[in-house]
C-alpha cells in the first residue's frame, strides 16, 4: 500500500501494540506506537503521521483528550483519527464524532477488519463499501456532521448510515431458516445493517433475516461481516452485508420510513424464539384457553368484552396466575400420575398429557383451577359431577378414570383422546360435506340422548368439545360445567350463566332452569357453525352475541350454505328455536328427522 | 419436609411465606452474599430490592450457584403496582409474585413448584439414553474430559441460563430441538482441550466453532442410533447463542427434558425436546 506517512498506534497495553503493529506492518504500513498521550504528541510533532489509531483510555490521559488536542491544532487537524472502543463505551465514541473522529472500531479486535478499515480511510478507491458500526447513543446529527477530510467514499458511507432507535426494528435471524432467534437492528445502510442478537455467528457465515413488513413476512439472505462480543453475559453485535435485491430494497426503505416518521414499529411478536416471555403479562391471546366458556356466578360481575377471547369472568392477571400455576406443575408427579406436558387452559382448569404409573397408560389430567378448588362448594360440585360422569359409560363420551388430590392440587384423570375437534374441521374448511356432517350430528344426538337419559345437562356443547379421534370415533368431552337435572330445581330459581357465547341457549342466558333442550339449542348452534363455516350469531362483544341469541332470528343455514338441503336447514333452525317449547323436545325426534334425510 | 431458603426477606415477606408454606417446609432466612451454596434446597425465595439491575445481578448469581439444578427462584415484591418481570425472568427467576397477588394463587404456585419431579417415562428413556451416552462419549474422545450424567428433570420450555449454548434443530421423522449449554469457563476449558491449545487463546470465535462442533457431534452421533426407529431425525445447521436468559422455540404440548451433566466440579445441561411426527396429539 502506497501511503505517505506513518500510522500512529496508541494503546496502554504494550502487548496489544506489538500484536497490532505486526499485523499492520505485515499489511505494508509503517507504524509508530505509543502508550501515553504525551509520547504520542511527541511522535506527532516529529513525524509525518497519516492516521492516528487510538484507544479510548491511555496511561496518562484519555484518547478523547488526544483527539481534542489534534483537532484543535491547525497543523494536525487533518489527520484522520480512528478509535478503538470497548462495546460498552460506544456511547462516548459517538460523541467523539462531534469532535472530529473519523471512525471507530469495537473490541475485541478483528485484524482483518482493522486493515480493511484503514484501507478505506487512507485509500478510498481501493475500499469496498463496508458496514460501519455506529454508536447506539449517537444521534443523526452527529452522523451527518462534516467528516473533515475523510475520503469521499467514507463520507458518503457515513451519511448513508442511519441509526435505528432502540427496540424500533425487531427481526429474527437464523442459520438454517428453522431455528429463529431474535435480533434488533441498531443501524442500517444500503449495504446492510448492524444488529444486536444472541446468535453468535462468525465472519463469512450466511444468515437468514426475517422481518415483518406491511406486505407480509420477508426473509432475506445476508452475510456476516464482523462479530463483536465484549462480554459473554451480553448479546453479540453482528454486522451483516446484504446483496442488492428487490426484497432488501423494500426492507431498507420500509425501515428508513419508519425511522423518518418516528412511528412505533408494527414489528411482529417473535413467535419462534426470544427472550423469556413475561408470563405475568400474558394475555388470553398468547395462552389461548382450550375452552371459551363463560361462568358467571354473580350477576353483577362483568365478563370480557370480546367473544373470541377467554370469557372467564376474572381479570387478565388472575388468568395469568392460573397459567403460571399450571406451568409450575409440568414435570411433576401428582399421586400416581405424571404430568408430562401442558396442553391448554380452560375456564375450569388446565389440561395436561399425563401418564398413569400404575396402569402404565396415557391419560389426560385435568387440574382444577386453584380458584375453584379453593372454594368448598365447587370442590363438592366437581366431586358430585365427576361421580355422575363416571357412570356415563358410553363409547362416545371421554371417560373419567380417577379423581384425586395431591399436595393441594385437585385433578381428574381422564381418557386421552388423540385426534382433532370439530373446531379444527371448521378451521380446515372441511365442514361443508353434509353427509359426513349428518353422520356426526346423528352420533352426537344419540350420545346426548344417552346423557339426558341420566338427567345430565352438558351445558357447554360447542365444536371444541366434540372430538374426532384418530380412528374416527366421536367423543363428547368436558363435562366440567355439567349439572344434574334432578327435578329439584325450583321454578324461578336463577341458574348460573354457563356456556360459550356463540352456542349458549336463550334459556341459559335468561337464567331459567335448564333441561336437555338447552343442549339441543347448543348442538344446533354447533352444527350451524359446522355446516355454514360461521357461528349463527357474531358480534363485537359477548353481550352483543348474547342479545342476538335472545332477540334475533337466525339466518337460515341454507342461506349461508346453499349446498345443504332445505330439510337440514329446517332441522337446525328448529333445534335453535328461541323458545324451548318450539324446539325438538327429544333427541329421538331429531334423529328420526335426520334419518329421513340420510335415506 | 421441603427445605427452602429465603434471601433478603423482610419480616413482612417472611410472614407471607409462612402463611403460604409454613408447617410443611423448613425455611431458613439469610442475607444475600456471594458464594451461596444451595445443596439440598428445593426453593429459593428472594425479596426484590429497589434497584432492578442489582436484583437481576442477585438472581444471576443465584442461578449460577444452582449449577443447572432445577431449583425454582421465586422473587417476591411488596408493590401493588404491576412489575415488569421480564428482566428478572431473563436473569433466571422462575416466578415473580407480589404480596398483593391473591394468597391462594401464590400458595398454589409455590406448592406446585415444590411437588417432586417426575421420573422419565420408558418411552422418554428410549430416546434420552443415547443422548446421555453420546454426550459423555463425545466429550471424552474430543476433549479428554470425563463427564458424568447426574439427573434429568422436565419442563414445558427450553429456558437456558448458561453463558453459551449450541442449538440444533431436528427434522425428519421427528420435530424437535437439542441444546447444549455451558458456563463460559467450562466452555473455554472444553474448547481449549478440543483444539489442543491453551485456554487463554480461546476467543469468542473459537468458542463458537467449538460449541457448534459439540452439538453437531452429539446430534449427529445420536442420529445414527435412531435409524429405523420413530425417533430418526435429520440435523440442520448448529446455531450458537451467547448470553444467559433465552427461551428457545419449542414444540407445543411436548415436554422438554433437561439432562444435567457433571464435568469435574462444573456442570452443564443438555435440553432435548423430541416429538415423533406420527404422535402429534390433540388431547382432552
Amino acid at each position: 500500500m502506497n501511503i505517505k506517512g506513518y500510522i500512529l498506534l496508541i494503546n496502554r497495553e504494550k502487548k496489544f501494540l506489538e500484536t497490532v503493529q505486526k499485523s499492520l506492518v505485515d499489511a505494508g504500513h509503517s507504524v509508530l506506537t505509543a502508550t501515553t498521550m504525551s509520547s504520542a504528541v511527541n511522535l506527532l510533532s516529529n513525524n509525518t503521521v497519516a492516521l492516528v489509531i487510538c484507544d479510548s483510555e491511555l496511561k496518562d490521559f484519555s484518547g478523547y483528550d488526544l483527539l481534542r488536542f489534534i483537532k484543535n491544532n491547525p497543523q494536525l487537524e487533518k489527520i484522520p483519527f480512528l478509535f478503538f472502543v470497548p462495546v460498552h463505551d460506544q456511547g462516548n465514541a459517538g460523541k467523539a464524532f462531534k469532535w472530529g473522529a473519523t471512525d471507530f472500531i469495537v473490541y475485541p479486535l478483528d485484524g482483518k477488519i482493522l486493515i480493511e478499515r484503514i484501507g478505506e480511510i487512507l485509500s478510498p478507491q481501493d475500499g469496498k463499501e463496508k458496514i460501519s458500526i455506529v454508536s447506539q447513543d449517537e444521534n443523526r446529527g452527529a452522523i451527518s456532521q462534516p467528516l473533515h477530510d475523510a475520503p469521499p467514499a467514507q463520507k458518503e458511507r457515513r451519511e448513508n448510515n442511519r441509526m435505528v432507535p432502540q427496540n424500533a426494528v425487531n427481526i429474527e435471524v437464523s442459520r438454517d431458516a428453522i431455528l429463529w432467534l431474535p435480533g434488533q437492528i441498531k443501524n442500517i445502510s444500503r449495504q446492510g445493517f448492524l444488529m444486536e442478537t444472541p446468535l453468535l455467528g462468525r465472519p463469512g457465515m450466511l444468515l437468514y433475516v426475517r422481518i415483518q413488513l406491511p406486505s407480509g413476512k420477508c426473509v432475506i439472505e445476508s452475510q456476516v461481516r464482523h462479530v463483536s462480543i465484549s462480554n459473554h453475559q451480553l448479546l453479540a453485535d453482528i454486522g451483516v452485508e446484504i446483496g442488492d435485491s428487490a426484497a432488501w430494497t423494500e426492507v431498507y426503505e420500509c425501515i428508513i420510513e419508519l425511522i423518518d416518521t418516528g412511528r412505533n414499529p408494527a414489528a411482529e411478536r417473535l413467535s419462534v424464539s426470544g427472550k423469556i416471555p413475561d408470563i405475568r403479562k400474558m394475555s388470553a391471546e398468547t395462552e389461548q384457553p382450550a375452552a371459551e366458556t363463560i361462568v358467571v356466578m354473580n350477576e353483577n360481575e362483568t365478563m370480557y368484552n370480546s367473544p373470541s377471547q377467554s370469557n372467564f369472568h376474572e381479570s387478565s392477571n388472575g388468568k395469568a396466575l392460573e397459567i403460571r400455576f399450571y406451568h409450575s406443575l409440568v414435570g411433576k408427579q401428582l399421586g400416581n400420575y405424571k404430568a408430562v406436558s401442558f396442553i391448554g387452559a380452560g375456564a375450569m382448569g388446565g389440561v395436561f398429557k399425563g401418564w398413569d404409573i400404575i396402569l402404565e397408560r396415557n391419560v389426560a389430567l385435568k387440574i382444577i383451577s386453584y380458584k375453584l378448588s379453593s372454594i368448598d362448594s365447587f370442590r363438592e360440585m366437581f366431586l358430585k359431577e365427576a361421580r355422575l360422569i363416571s357412570q356415563l359409560n358410553h363409547s362416545n363420551i371421554a371417560q373419567i378414570y380417577y379423581i384425586d388430590q395431591s399436595d393441594d392440587v385437585f385433578f381428574f384423570a381422564m381418557e386421552l383422546i388423540s385426534g382433532g375437534t370439530l373446531k379444527d374441521m371448521i378451521k380446515d374448511h372441511s365442514n361443508l360435506k353434509s353427509t359426513k356432517g349428518l353422520e356426526y350430528l346423528i352420533t352426537i344426538c344419540r350420545t346426548l340422548d344417552f346423557v339426558s337419559g341420566k338427567n345430565i345437562i352438558h351445558r357447554d356443547i360447542k365444536p371444541e368439545n366434540i372430538m374426532i379421534s384418530d380412528n374416527g370415533t366421536l367423543k363428547v368431552v368436558d363435562f366440567g360445567v355439567a349439572v344434574v337435572n334432578d327435578g329439584k330445581n325450583k321454578k324461578g330459581k336463577s341458574e348460573n350463566l354457563v356456556g360459550s357465547p356463540y352456542y349458549v341457549s336463550p334459556d341459559c342466558i335468561k337464567g331459567l332452569p335448564l333441561d336437555a333442550r338447552s343442549d339441543i339449542y347448543s348442538l344446533g348452534a354447533t352444527f350451524y357453525h359446522f355446516f355454514a363455516g360461521v357461528p349463527p350469531f357474531e358480534g363485537t362483544s359477548v353481550e352483543d352475541v348474547l342479545l342476538k341469541h335472545l332477540n334475533e332470528d337466525i339466518v337460515p343455514l341454507k342461506t349461508k350454505n346453499p349446498t345443504v338441503s332445505n330439510w337440514l336447514s329446517d332441522i337446525i333452525g328448529k333445534m335453535m328455536a328461541k323458545n324451548p317449547e318450539d324446539r325438538y323436545q327429544r333427541y329421538g325426534d331429531i334423529i328420526a328427522d335426520l334419518d329421513l334425510l340420510m335415506h | 419436609m421441603n427445605k427452602i431458603i429465603g434471601i433478603d426477606c423482610s419480616p413482612k415477606v417472611q410472614a407471607a411465606v409462612s402463611d403460604m408454606l409454613g408447617g410443611k417446609c423448613d425455611i431458613l432466612y439469610e442475607r444475600f452474599h456471594d458464594g451461596m451454596i444451595f445443596n439440598g434446597y428445593q426453593m429459593i425465595i428472594l425479596e426484590m430490592g429497589a434497584k432492578e439491575e442489582y436484583v437481576s445481578q442477585q438472581i444471576r448469581k443465584l442461578r449460577y450457584a444452582c449449577n443447572f439444578k432445577n431449583i425454582p427462584i421465586i422473587l417476591i415484591h411488596d408493590s401493588e403496582k404491576d412489575i415488569f418481570s421480564q428482566p428478572y425472568m431473563i436473569a433466571g427467576a422462575t416466578e415473580v409474585l407480589s404480596l398483593y397477588d391473591p394468597l391462594p394463587a401464590c400458595k398454589q404456585i409455590l406448592s406446585g413448584y415444590l411437588i417432586p419431579n417426575r421420573e422419565p417415562l420408558a418411552e422418554e428413556l428410549e430416546y434420552l439414553q443415547p443422548f446421555i451416552k453420546n454426550t459423555c462419549h463425545i466429550l471424552k474422545t474430543m476433549a479428554a474430559i470425563d463427564v458424568e450424567f447426574k439427573e434429568v428433570y422436565f419442563s414445558n420450555s427450553i429456558r437456558i441460563f448458561g453463558d453459551v449454548s449450541g442449538i440444533m434443530g431436528l427434522s425428519g421423522n421427528v420435530e424437535g430441538t437439542v441444546v447444549v449449554t455451558f458456563y463460559w469457563d467450562l466452555a473455554k476449558t472444553i474448547v481449549a482441550k478440543m483444539m489442543g491449545t491453551e485456554e487463554r487463546a480461546i476467543d469468542a470465535e473459537l468458542i463458537h466453532d467449538g460449541v457448534s462442533e459439540i452439538i453437531n457431534m452429539i446430534s449427529g452421533t445420536t442420529k445414527k442410533e435412531f435409524v429405523d426407529t420413530q425417533y430418526y431425525f435429520e440435523i440442520t445447521l448448529p446455531s450458537v447463542v451467547v448470553g444467559p436468559g433465552h427461551q428457545i422455540g419449542h414444540l407445543q404440548d411436548t415436554s422438554v427434558s433437561a439432562l444435567i451433566f457433571q464435568a469435574g466440579n462444573q456442570s452443564f445441561a443438555l435440553h432435548v425436546c423430541i416429538r415423533p411426527k406420527n404422535s402429534q396429539e390433540k388431547v382432552r
